[in-house]
C-alpha cells in the first residue's frame, strides 16, 4: 500500500470545470471517504486517481512518484464499481485471478491468492460459479476480491453499496470496513451516503461544486463543519448518528 | 376523448381488432404459404392440374443436387454428384465444382472481413463518445450502395478482380457489414462497457488485451449471430453476384436464378427448397443462440 | 506492493518531447499521447480504421471510379470531361419513364408494405396470439430471401400454374393462363411487397417494443376508443420508428433488381442499368444512371435523417 497525494488537480471538460484545484492526501493504510451531492466532482477525482482522466493541471503522486500521465493499466490501483462489472465469460476464480495473471504472477501463487481472498470474504464455495448466477451481495464481494488480488497501491470504491438493500448494506458495511482495516488497505471511498462514509472511513472529504469544502475525521466534520454547506450536507440524514467505539 | 354518451361502442372497438387480425393473418399466409407450397411441390412428380401430383418423388431434388441429369443439355445443378466423384481423386478441385461450396466459401470470406471490420466499429460507437459518432453510426448500419450499383462500381474500378473470389468476398463484406454491426451492437448495449473496460485495465490488462480477452468474449452471442446472419445474406446475394460474376462455379443465388429462368416449375421448386433448407438451418442456429430468426434487435 | 515494484514501462516523456515538438498538436497527440483522452482518440481511430479501409477500398474508391467514367470523353478510359452520358440520360424518354416507374412504384409498395407491417407488428405486440415465437420466426424467414426468390414465390401463388390462379380458375371455370397475373404489373407489385413487408416488420417490431403501454391503458380507461388511442397515444410513440422504416423500406424498393429481372413486368431504374450494360456494355451510361441513383438515395436518406425524427435501427 502507498501514500497517495492529489496535488492541486483541476479537470475541465470543455467549458465545465468538474474538479477545481483539489488537493488531498491519503496516508498509507488510511481510508478516505469522499462525499458530496451528485455532480460535485467526487467521481472525477476517483477517475483521476485511477488514470481514466488526465487532469487539466495538477499532479497525482503515488508514494512521491508522479503518475499523472501514466495509463491506468500501469498504476496498480484496485477498482470497485457499483455495477461490479464482473467478467461474465469467466468463473469467479478466473475473475479474481485475472489481475495477477495480467501482472505475470505465477499460476500457483495466483491460485493461492484467489483462494485466500475468497475465504477471507467468506465466499470460498463460489469459486467455480458463473458470475451471472450470483446475488448482488455475492457479486460485490467477488468484485472486491478481484480488486484486492493485485495488491493495489490504493483501492478505489465508487459507490459500491448503492443498489443493495438496506439490510445487506448494513452488514456489508461492517464486514468490508473490518476487512479493509485488517488488511491495512489505503482506500478512497466515494459515496453520496454520509452515514456509510462516516462508518467506514478514517477521514472524510466533503466536496461541492468541484472543490473540497472540508477534510477531517468523521467526528470533526460532523461536530464542527467548516461551512454551512458541510453542516447542511452532513446533518441531512444523520440526526442521531452514534459514533461507534474506536472510530476517531 | 370520453366514452360515448349514448353508450354505443365506437366503430374501432367493434371492428378494429378483427380488421387488424385479418391483415395479420393475410400477411402471414401471404408470406408463408408460397414457401410451404414450393417445398411440397418440390416432392411432386409434376404439377399440371390444379394441385401438384405424384408424391413422393425425389426426382427434382436429385436433379438440382446434381445426381440426375436435367431434361435438356444445360446443367443448372449444384453438381454434388460430380463433386463426390472427383473427391477421391482431387479433393481440392472437388469443392470448387459445386456452387454450394463455392458460396459457402465466398460467404465465409465475407464474414471473416465483417468480423474484423464490424466488431471494432460497433465497439467504438457503443463505448466511446466522439465527434461525428452519430454519422459514423449511420454509415456503418446503412448499406452504402445496393448490390447492383456496387457491382457496376466494381466492374469499373477493378475490371480484373471483380469477378474473382477476392472481388466477390470484398463486395459481400461491404454489402453485409451493417448486419454485423447491428447484431454486435445489440450485444454491446446490454453490457456495462465502460466499467468492464476500466475494471480490466485497472487490473493491469492493456487496452488491446482488454478488448480481446474481456470485451469480445462477453459479446460472443451477438458476434456469432451477426456472423450467421451475414453468412446467410452473403450466400443469398443475387444482384451483386449477377453483375460481377464471370467464371467458375455459380454462386448460390445465380444457381437459383438459372433454375428460375430455365428449369421446369417443379425442378425450380426443388432448387429454391434447397435454399430454404439452408436458411432454416441458419434460423435454427440463431434460435439456439437465443435470437428470434433474423431479428437483430 | 511497494512503489519499486510498479511497472515503469512508460516512455520517458522528457526525451520524446523535443522530437515531436515540431509536429502539430493533433498529430503529436496521436504519435505520443500524454493524456488519457489522447490515448482514447487513438483507440477510437484504431477501432474505426478497418471499417474505413473497407469502405474506402470497396465503396468509395469504386463509386468514385464509377462517377469518373460517367463523365469521361472516351468510352473505356477515364479521360477528359463530358456530360454526354447525362444528356443522353435526361433526353431519353424510356429512361424518364423508368425513373417515373421506379418512384411511384417504390412509394406505392412502401406505403402498402408499411400498412401491412404496422398491422402485423400491432397484432404481435398487443394481442395474445398462439405460438407467438413461431409466428415471429415464420414472419422473419423471408427477410433472408433474395429478390429472385420473392419473384418465384409470386409465380408459385399467381403464375400460370400458381396456387391462387388455379384455385380461382377452378371455381370460375376460366382458363388459368388468362387469370395469371404474376408477370404483370400487379404481380410485380405483390412481389415487391413480399420482399419489403418482412423488412418493415423487423423495424417496426423494434419501435413497438418500446411503446409505453401504461399510457395506452390510461387512455383506454379514460374512454378513448381503440382507434383514438392508437392515433393519439401509440402513433406518436412509434412515429420515429415509422419514419425510419419508411426511409429504409423505400430504399429497399428502389434497390430491387432481381425481382424485376425474373418477372420482367415493368422497366425500373435498376433494370435499365443492367439493360444498358448487357446490351453493348454502355458503361458510361450505366455509370451515369448509377450515379443518379446513388445521389438521389443519399440525399433522400441524409435529408430524411436530418429533418425528421426518424430513428434508424436497421
Amino acid at each position: 500500500m502507498s501514500r497517495i497525494t492529489i496535488d492541486d488537480v483541476t479537470k475541465r471538460f470543455g467549458d465545465t470545470t468538474a474538479v477545481d484545484g483539489v488537493s488531498l492526501d491519503i496516508d498509507d493504510g488510511e481510508i478516505l471517504g469522499v462525499v458530496g451531492p451528485s455532480g460535485c466532482g467526487k467521481t472525477t477525482t476517483l477517475r483521476t486517481l485511477a488514470g481514466f482522466e488526465t487532469p487539466t493541471s495538477g499532479r497525482v503522486l503515488f508514494d512521491g512518484d508522479d503518475v499523472t500521465h501514466r495509463p491506468p493499466e500501469t498504476r496498480n490501483v484496485g477498482l470497485v464499481f457499483q455495477s461490479y462489472a464482473l467478467f461474465e465469460n469467466m468463473t469467479v476464480r478466473q475473475n479474481v485471478e485475472f489481475g495477477p495473471k495480467m501482472q505475470g504472477v505465477s499460476g500457483d501463487e495466483r491460485r493461492e491468492r484467489a483462494t485466500d481472498l475468497l475465504s477471507m470474504l467468506g465466499i470460498p464455495e463460489l469459486a467455480d460459479r458463473d458470475p451471472a448466477t450470483l446475488s448482488g451481495g455475492q457479486r460485490q464481494r467477488v468484485g472486491l476480491a478481484r480488486a484486492l488480488a493485485i495488491e493495489p497501491h490504493i483501492l478505489l470504491l465508487d459507490e459500491p453499496m448503492t443498489g443493495l438493500d438496506a439490510k445487506l448494506k448494513t452488514r456489508l458495511r461492517e464486514e468490508v470496513g473490518d476487512l479493509l482495516s485488517e488488511l491495512d488497505v489505503t482506500a478512497l471511498y466515494v459515496t453520496h451516503d454520509q452515514v456509510e462514509a462516516m462508518e467506514m472511513c478514517d477521514s472524510i472529504a466533503v466536496m461541492n461544486d468541484g472543490q473540497v469544502e472540508q477534510v477531517g475525521t468523521p467526528r470533526e466534520v460532523y461536530e464542527s463543519p467548516a461551512s454551512s454547506f458541510v453542516s447542511e450536507f452532513v446533518s441531512l440524514d444523520v440526526p442521531d448518528f452514534a459514533f461507534v467505539d474506536g472510530a476517531p | 376523448m370520453s366514452a360515448r354518451p349514448d353508450g354505443q361502442q365506437s366503430l374501432s372497438a367493434a371492428f378494429g381488432r378483427p380488421l387488424v387480425l385479418a391483415v395479420f393473418v393475410l400477411t402471414l399466409l401471404f408470406l408463408v404459404a408460397p414457401i410451404v407450397v414450393t417445398f411440397v411441390a418440390s416432392f411432386a412428380r409434376d404439377w399440371t392440374g390444379v394441385l401438384p401430383s405424384g408424391f413422393v418423388s425425389v426426382r427434382h431434388w436429385e436433379r438440382v443436387l446434381g445426381f440426375a441429369a436435367y431434361q435438356d443439355a444445360a446443367d443448372y445443378s449444384l453438381r454434388l454428384g460430380e463433386m463426390l466423384a472427383t473427391l477421391p481423386r482431387d479433393p481440392f478441385a472437388a469443392f470448387g465444382k459445386t456452387p454450394l461450396f463455392r458460396s459457402v466459401f465466398l460467404a465465409l470470406g465475407g464474414v471473416a472481413i465483417n468480423l474484423v471490420v464490424g466488431v471494432p466499429i460497433a465497439y467504438a460507437v457503443a463505448r466511446y463518445d466522439f465527434r461525428g459518432r452519430e454519422w459514423l453510426n449511420a454509415i456503418a448500419v446503412l448499406p452504402l450502395a445496393p448490390g447492383i450499383i456496387l457491382g457496376i462500381a466494381f466492374l469499373r474500378a477493378y475490371p480484373e478482380l471483380s469477378g474473382t473470389d477476392f472481388g466477390l468476398i470484398v463486395g459481400y463484406s461491404l454489402l453485409k457489414a451493417p448486419f454485423m454491426v447491428l447484431a454486435v451492437q445489440s450485444s454491446f448495449e446490454a453490457m456495462e462497457l465502460r466499467q468492464l473496460e476500466e475494471s480490466a485495465r485497472s487490473l493491469g490488462a492493456s487496452w488491446l488485451r482488454t478488448f480481446l480477452v474481456v470485451v469480445v468474449p462477453n459479446a460472443k452471442r451477438g458476434i456469432v449471430s451477426g456472423a450467421i446472419i451475414c453468412w446467410a445474406l452473403a450466400a443469398a446475394e443475387f444482384n451483386f453476384s449477377y453483375v460481377v460474376y464471370s467464371r467458375g462455379a455459380r454462386p448460390l443465388a445465380l444457381f437459383l436464378k438459372a433454375n428460375i429462368s430455365n428449369s421446369s416449375f417443379e425442378t425450380t421448386a426443388a432448387a429454391v427448397s434447397v435454399f430454404f433448407v439452408l436458411i432454416a438451418g441458419v434460423t435454427l442456429a440463431l434460435q439456439l443462440l437465443g435470437n428470434r430468426g433474423f431479428a437483430t434487435r | 506492493m511497494d512503489a519499486e515494484d510498479a511497472p515503469t514501462s512508460t516512455p520517458n516523456l522528457s526525451d520524446s518531447a523535443p522530437r515531436s515538438a515540431r509536429l502539430p498538436d493533433s498529430v503529436r497527440a496521436l504519435v505520443a499521447p500524454r493524456t488519457e483522452r489522447d490515448r482514447e482518440r487513438r483507440r477510437i481511430l484504431a477501432l474505426c480504421a478497418p471499417f474505413l479501409v473497407l469502405a474506402a477500398v470497396a465503396g468509395i474508391y469504386p463509386l468514385a471510379e464509377m462517377a469518373r467514367i460517367s463523365v469521361s470523353e472516351a468510352r473505356f478510359v477515364s479521360t477528359g470531361f463530358s456530360v454526354d452520358a447525362y444528356v443522353d440520360l435526361a433526353t431519353n424518354q424510356y429512361l424518364r419513364r423508368a425513373a417515373w416507374n421506379t418512384l411511384w412504384f417504390g412509394l406505392a409498395t412502401t406505403a402498402v408494405s408499411l400498412l401491412a407491417a404496422t398491422a402485423t407488428a400491432h397484432a404481435l405486440q398487443k394481442y395474445t396470439l398462439p405460438a407467438e415465437d413461431l409466428l415471429v420466426t415464420l414472419l422473419s424467414f423471408p427477410v433472408s430471401l433474395p429478390g429472385i426468390v420473392a419473384a418465384f414465390m409470386i409465380i408459385v401463388l399467381l403464375g400460370n400454374t400458381g396456387l391462387l390462379t388455379n384455385a380461382v380458375a377452378w371455381f370460375a371455370g376460366e382458363s388459368a393462363i388468362d387469370l395469371a397475373v404474376a408477370t404483370g404489373v400487379a404481380g410485380l407489385f405483390i412481389a415487391y411487397c413480399y420482399s419489403m413487408i418482412p423488412r418493415a416488420l423487423l423495424l417496426l417490431r423494434g419501435s413497438y417494443a418500446e411503446v409505453n403501454e401504461r399510457a395506452e391503458e390510461a387512455a383506454r380507461s379514460l374512454g378513448a376508443s381503440p382507434a383514438r388511442t392508437f392515433y393519439h397515444v401509440t402513433l406518436p410513440q412509434i412515429k420515429p420508428g415509422l419514419i425510419g422504416a419508411f426511409i429504409l423500406t423505400f430504399r429497399t424498393a428502389l434497390a430491387i433488381f432481381g425481382t424485376v429481372l425474373v418477372l420482367q413486368a415493368m422497366r425500373v431504374w435498376t433494370y435499365e442499368i443492367d439493360y444498358v450494360l448487357s446490351n453493348g456494355f454502355q458503361i458510361q451510361l450505366a455509370a451515369a444512371m448509377a450515379v443518379v441513383w446513388f445521389v438521389f438515395v443519399l440525399a433522400f436518406t441524409v435529408l430524411g435523417l436530418k429533418y425528421t425524427s426518424a430513428e434508424v435501427g436497421l
